[in-house]
């Protein structure tokens, strides 16, 4: 018969083995060693391994503890505000546009501005990572949508490149699935639906509102989602209407187009410079193309903006910080850029550093990267609101594309979804 | 007639036992319960706060109070209620499904025939895979492209090709066909297991009186088997409601938002976007609901117990 004593014991053994998990909940993510630098990143390692790879070369003594959430963007923020309420920042973070001001107003980013390595990025990178005249992100690429289109393809319908203006890229559409009845003629991902829109609304910014952001002004109060969107969506839906793009792409992912796309069996489909290395490897011919504009005499603009930056945890002191400092010297060093071009795929806009830019993304780098015309529309939008609204502007357009109701009626809606954010 | 010293004396033993053998279990359960404190009931506690204030998941110190604001916005929320009601759906279609499904299974499971053990382990090896590795790989099968795998079939079969993700009932339809494919075999597994403790000679002497197959499943395998319903129904209530990885890997909430989840609209509403508050009240108000249902459950079983009985 077991004695009272080891019962006790065992009791105790338990409680401790039960309360060790605990225990490591209470380790701080930011390692107190001052040579190990945490970073948090928003995209897997095998994307920063060659960033990781040089940076341990040049600095063997500073290791880098990476970690990451493998997920979507929207997944990556709310992992972030996670860590940052448990009181988990790493030292260094990608910092996305949306959660700028809630960072700086909670003194958890450190001011970039007047640092050295600040110095060659451009203003477009700083902007969306700078508030009341500070910079608290270094952001050193930029993203873009285009349109990824397969030449043999539109070559048999009688194209040679995506037609600059939206009706002749809906009649385009139509003789692909004349000639070609078993080729899908156009695809956007379900969580990514209209991709033209985006463009448009920055045509307009630039040309009706002295420059300011359309979707600013609909958080100021002084126009609206119906007045601004809805024709917009109106033109959109007209894929819908001329059957050029069916309401199967309420139920297709990124992926999946890509798959459809790298297997020859979808002629057009929006995309960006990330997935070159995809498509090269399946050995389709294609080229990258630009968004289609409502009229001729339209400036071109397209979905993009300043990738996420890279930020430095304001409490972190001594050492580490020095080590910070150097982790985000080496990113924006020639040296360093190359390897995070290399990983990621995102294009480097730093000034003094000539990217690599792969032939069949000449054109859009040209039209849109050169000039600056990106427009994305969710930093127009309260700080709060972003992700949800975002999300709900896919919903009603997987609406317009089921026919359940029209173009101005998404954007009323969003204008109901808007008041709740305010 | 025993002295009342002595009686005494015995009390007082028996009493200073049970003590020390109650400590002994609190000394067991003290750490299941320290942790289920820490992990549960603070955060829960948390929530609640939260749910008054503004709080955006920064600094508590700065969050105002907003007394019922948070609640009163939820029930404005289409979405969120789109969200309510199809969780609703999932949870009893998914229970009563799986139920109605897996019970005769275990049945059929029970029976001696040959590659018993392989096909209950197929059945069971369905359920090991995460909802979310099968959300991912369903897209591809249930994809509304000709390209589909099912879509496929039937365009070689001649038939017209179905919208399966891309139309709002045919989502909702393969969101709960895949929980019920995923899920049936885990709890035919756990049907197994109680039914391997029926007596056999139940079974014998209802032969003996002549009582056909179907009067021996609904005369004695059914009365048997209402506690492993009760555990069952009960897994299936809680885990059908918190749903949100199989609908979020299949279908992201969509079309539109007639797959939306009450557990993405937490996340997406609230912890997405900085809005604790707003996340916190969901939270509180989606509890309350979840108690009422697993209570309502918990007395149906009881009553089924105890009339069977």
């Amino acid at each position: 018969m077991m004695s009272r004593n080891m019962k006790t014991m065992i009791a105790a053994a338990a409680a401790v083995a039960m309360l060790a998990p605990l225990g490591a909940c209470g380790s701080a993510s930011a390692d107190s060693d001052p040579n190990t630098l945490t970073f948090f990143a928003n995209n897997t390692q095998d994307a920063y391994q060659p960033v990781l790879d040089a940076f341990a070369k040049k600095y063997p003594d500073i290791k880098v503890k990476f970690s990451t959430t493998n997920g979507s963007q929207g997944g990556y923020q709310q992992v972030l505000q996670t860590r940052i309420s448990g009181g988990k920042l790493t030292d260094v973070f990608v910092l996305p546009p949306e959660q700028l001001s809630d960072m700086v107003d909670n003194q958890l980013a450190l001011d970039l501005t007047d640092e050295a390595f600040m110095k060659s990025i451009p203003e477009a990178n700083k902007a969306p990572y700078s508030q009341d005249g500070k910079t608290y992100g270094m952001s050193v690429s930029t993203w873009i949508n285009a349109l990824a289109f397969n030449k043999d393809l539109l070559k048999k319908a009688g194209y040679d490149k995506i037609p600059a203006t939206w009706d002749e890229f809906i009649d385009m559409l139509k003789k692909i699935k004349k000639t070609e009845p078993d080729v899908t003629p156009y695809l956007e991902a379900k969580d990514g639906l209209g991709i033209p829109v985006e463009g448009w609304l920055g045509e307009e910014s630039a040309a009706d509102n002295d420059g300011k952001m359309l979707d600013q002004s609909i958080t100021d109060g002084e126009t609206t989602f119906e007045k601004t969107y809805g024709p917009l969506y109106t033109e959109w839906s007209k894929l819908f209407k001329e059957d050029v793009m069916t309401s199967d792409v309420t139920g297709i992912s990124a992926d999946q187009m890509r798959t459809e796309f790298t297997s020859g069996r979808l002629a057009v489909m929006a995309s960006g410079a990330w997935d070159v290395p995809t498509f090269k490897d399946s050995g389709i011919d294609f080229e990258f193309g630009t968004v289609p504009m409502l009229t001729k005499d339209q400036e071109q603009y397209t979905p993009g903006a300043a990738d996420p930056s890279f930020a430095i945890n304001a409490k972190i002191s001594g050492q580490k910080l020095e080590n910070a400092k150097k982790f985000l010297t080496f990113l924006a060093s020639p040296e360093g850029l190359k390897a995070y071009q290399e990983g990621t795929g995102n294009i480097p806009v730093v000034e003094g550093y000539d990217a690599e830019i792969d032939p069949s993304f000449k054109t859009v780098y040209d039209t849109y990267m050169k000039t600056g015309h990106v427009y994305l529309n969710t930093l127009g939008w309260p700080a709060k609101g972003r992700t949800a609204l975002r999300a709900e502007t896919f919903s009603q357009l997987q609406q317009v594309a089921m026919g359940s109701i029209d173009g101005t009626t998404a954007a009323k809606n969003l204008d109901g979804k808007l008041q709740s954010y305010k | 007639m025993s002295d009342p010293s002595t009686e005494t004396v015995h009390g007082n033993a028996r009493r200073r036992r049970n003590l020390a053998e109650n400590l002994t279990s609190l000394g067991f359960l003290a750490p299941i319960l320290l942790v289920y404190v820490v992990i549960m009931l603070v955060p829960f506690a948390q929530s609640i706060v939260y749910s008054f204030t503004d709080y955006g998941g920064y600094d508590f110190a700065t969050a105002k109070f907003v007394g019922l604001d948070n609640y009163v916005q939820i029930f404005h929320d289409p979405t969120l209620l789109n969200g309510l009601g199809f969780t609703l759906m999932y949870t009893i279609l998914t229970t009563v499904l799986i139920t109605a499904i897996a019970l005769p299974l275990a049945v059929v499971l029970n029976k001696k025939f040959f590659g018993r053990d392989f096909v209950r382990s197929v059945f069971f090896f369905l359920s090991v895979p995460s909802m979310v590795v099968l959300g991912l790989v369903w897209q591809y099968i249930f994809s509304p492209m000709k390209t589909g795998a099912v879509n496929m079939i039937l365009d070689k079969l001649g038939f017209d090709t179905v919208p399966f993700l891309s139309q709002p009932g045919w989502a909702k339809f393969c969101v709960i066909f895949i929980a019920v494919w995923a899920q049936i075999g885990w709890h035919a597994t756990l049907y197994l297991a109680y039914l391997q403790a029926v007596p056999a000679d139940l079974y014998e002497q209802a032969q003996v009186d002549g009582a056909s197959t179907w009067q021996q499943f609904t005369n004695i395998t059914l009365p048997q088997m209402v506690p492993a319903m009760g555990v069952s129904v009960f897994m299936l209530l809680t885990g059908g409601l918190k749903v949100y990885d199989l609908p979020f890997a299949l279908t992201s909430g969509g079309p539109g938002s007639s797959t939306y989840t009450v557990t993405q609209s937490i996340i997406v509403t609230g912890i997405g976007s900085g809005r604790y508050g707003i996340g916190s009240a969901l939270g509180v108000v989606f509890f309350i609901c979840c108690v009422v249902l697993v209570a309502l459950q918990q007395v149906a079983t009881n009553a089924i117990e105890k009339r069977l009985s």
